[in-house]
């Protein structure tokens, strides 16, 4: 009687052991992981994926000693601590596409040295908007070296949303949306 | 002896098939790793009036695609980030007398937004607005974004009963650029039969109204606007797990668009909006 009292238990464990085994798994399972980052590019279908200030500055960052290569102690004086705000936008495939330095003659050494920098560097792929990035350069001169100090914020300047509040057609031109703007809202340009 | 084992058995099956979330509603059901596609058609009609003129010629749009959706992070109180966005897009925009003709959407395709839902599928949190709007399709693919991870009732509602459920989304698009609705709905069952699984699918219809209001402090407007919402769920119900096969929808709105300054002079805008969607899951199961 005990016997088959044991085996009863033993067979209800075995059905509970196999239940919860073959039971489908749950995300809830799985508890955190992942970042906010992390899987906006899922394998096999088109990038989502959007460059940020942080890893601009980081990727400008690792060209800092080729930065500093461009100037001479002398043309850094000159400047008196004044950034060179170099201007350029990124193409999807991550690739610098300079526009220019601020307040520089373009045939200057200095100039060309550094769009030419700017181009060896390499960002992330992505697809959002093309925007406008300008990142400063701020040389100073140690122990008769010239240096570069990186910067940790780089700038970007995207054209305005107009009226996202009304819902518009999608095939609107640009100049029809600034017409609307201009009716619509009497303080825009 | 007997009566220990046949209680032991009642109390594992009532554990098994009853998760512990059973108690807190309806949730849903995700697995990890898996990317869920939903066929979408989506059609609207979009009217535009000052003082009771046409300001902008009415036009409607058609498009329709796929909108995937993945679980990309299991938060700590439970909550899911879940990211969705719309694939293989086709479209078409027609002006009142005059042709239909073909939308170019490939900026907007596979635009992404990541979206913080709980396990009832409230919105907690959402981003991702505001490259979405710079793709140029304005809010052309919001209705289909949000109703691919629709809210669901607390419970299923029993016959002749109705279900009332009410809850807030805010879409932060912009700092200065946001808006926040509160939807107030009512779900009741819906005498369908639904072969495909055995009896454990569910047909919910739902109705009710959305308030609605939008600030964007860069052009000094706000919208105000109020909808009559209607749609039918059909969900896939594992205990209290749900899984949506299909979601059709139909909201009719009606916006004012007035300067934040009452002083402007800018006279009110009323715009008009009927919107018909529908998604349908690629896997059934």
């Amino acid at each position: 009687m005990r016997r088959q009292g044991r085996a009863r238990v033993g067979l209800l464990g075995l059905l509970l052991g196999v239940t919860v085994l073959g039971a489908p798994q749950d995300i809830s399972a799985e508890g955190t992981r992942g970042s906010g980052k992390d899987p906006l590019d899922w394998p096999g279908s088109t990038t989502d994926r959007y460059l940020d200030a942080e890893e601009i500055s980081a990727a400008l960052a690792e060209a800092t000693d080729e930065f500093a290569a461009c100037a001479s102690p002398e043309g850094v004086e000159a400047l008196d601590g004044s950034p060179l705000w170099l201007t350029f936008s990124i193409d999807p495939q991550g690739r610098p596409q300079p526009q220019g330095v601020s307040e520089q003659d373009t045939v200057s050494p200095l100039y060309q040295c550094l769009l030419t920098t700017l181009k060896t560097v390499t960002f992330s792929d992505h697809d959002g908007v093309p925007g406008l990035y300008s990142y400063p350069i701020v040389f100073f001169v140690e122990e008769g070296a010239v240096r570069h100090a990186p910067y940790p914020v780089v700038l970007f300047e995207v054209p305005a949303l107009r009226l996202p509040l009304l819902t518009l057609p999608p095939d609107l031109s640009q100049d029809d949306l600034e017409a609307i703007a201009a009716e619509l809202l009497p303080r825009s340009p | 002896m007997r009566r220990v084992l046949v209680t032991a058995a009642l109390c594992l099956a009532v554990a098994v098939v009853l998760p512990r979330s059973a108690l807190a509603g309806l949730q849903y059901q995700f697995q990890e790793d898996h990317l869920e596609s939903f066929q979408f058609e989506l059609s609207r009609s979009v009217r535009t009036e000052r003082a009771g003129v046409d300001l902008l010629q009415p036009f409607s749009t058609r498009i329709q695609g796929t909108v995937q959706r993945y679980v990309a992070r299991v938060f700590r109180d439970g909550s899911l980030g879940l990211v969705v966005r719309t694939m293989g897009l086709d479209g078409s925009i027609q002006r009142v007398g005059m042709s239909e003709s073909k939308l170019d959407l490939s900026a907007v395709e596979g635009r992404s937004l990541s979206l913080r839902l709980d396990r009832g599928g409230a919105q907690l949190d959402s981003t991702g607005w505001l490259h979405l709007r710079r793709a140029g399709a304005g809010d052309l693919v919001d209705d289909v974004l949000l109703g691919s991870a629709p809210r669901l009732p607390a419970r299923i509602p029993a016959q002749g009963e109705a279900v009332a459920s009410s809850y807030r989304m805010q879409l932060p698009i912009d700092e200065g650029l946001s808006c926040q609705q509160t939807w107030i709905l009512s779900y009741s069952p819906v005498e369908e039969k639904l072969d495909e699984c055995h009896g454990s699918c569910r047909a919910l219809a739902y109705e009710g109204t959305v308030r609605e209001n939008c600030m964007d402090r860069a052009n000094a407007l706000e919208r105000s606007g109020s909808a009559k919402v209607t749609g039918q769920l059909e969900i896939h119900v594992r205990g209290a797990r749900s899984r949506v096969r299909a979601h059709r929808w139909s909201v009719d709105w009606e916006r004012q668009l007035a300067p934040s300054h009452g002083d402007q002079p800018t006279a009110q805008i009323i715009q008009y909006l009927s919107s018909e969607g529908s998604l349908k899951a690629e896997d059934k199961r």
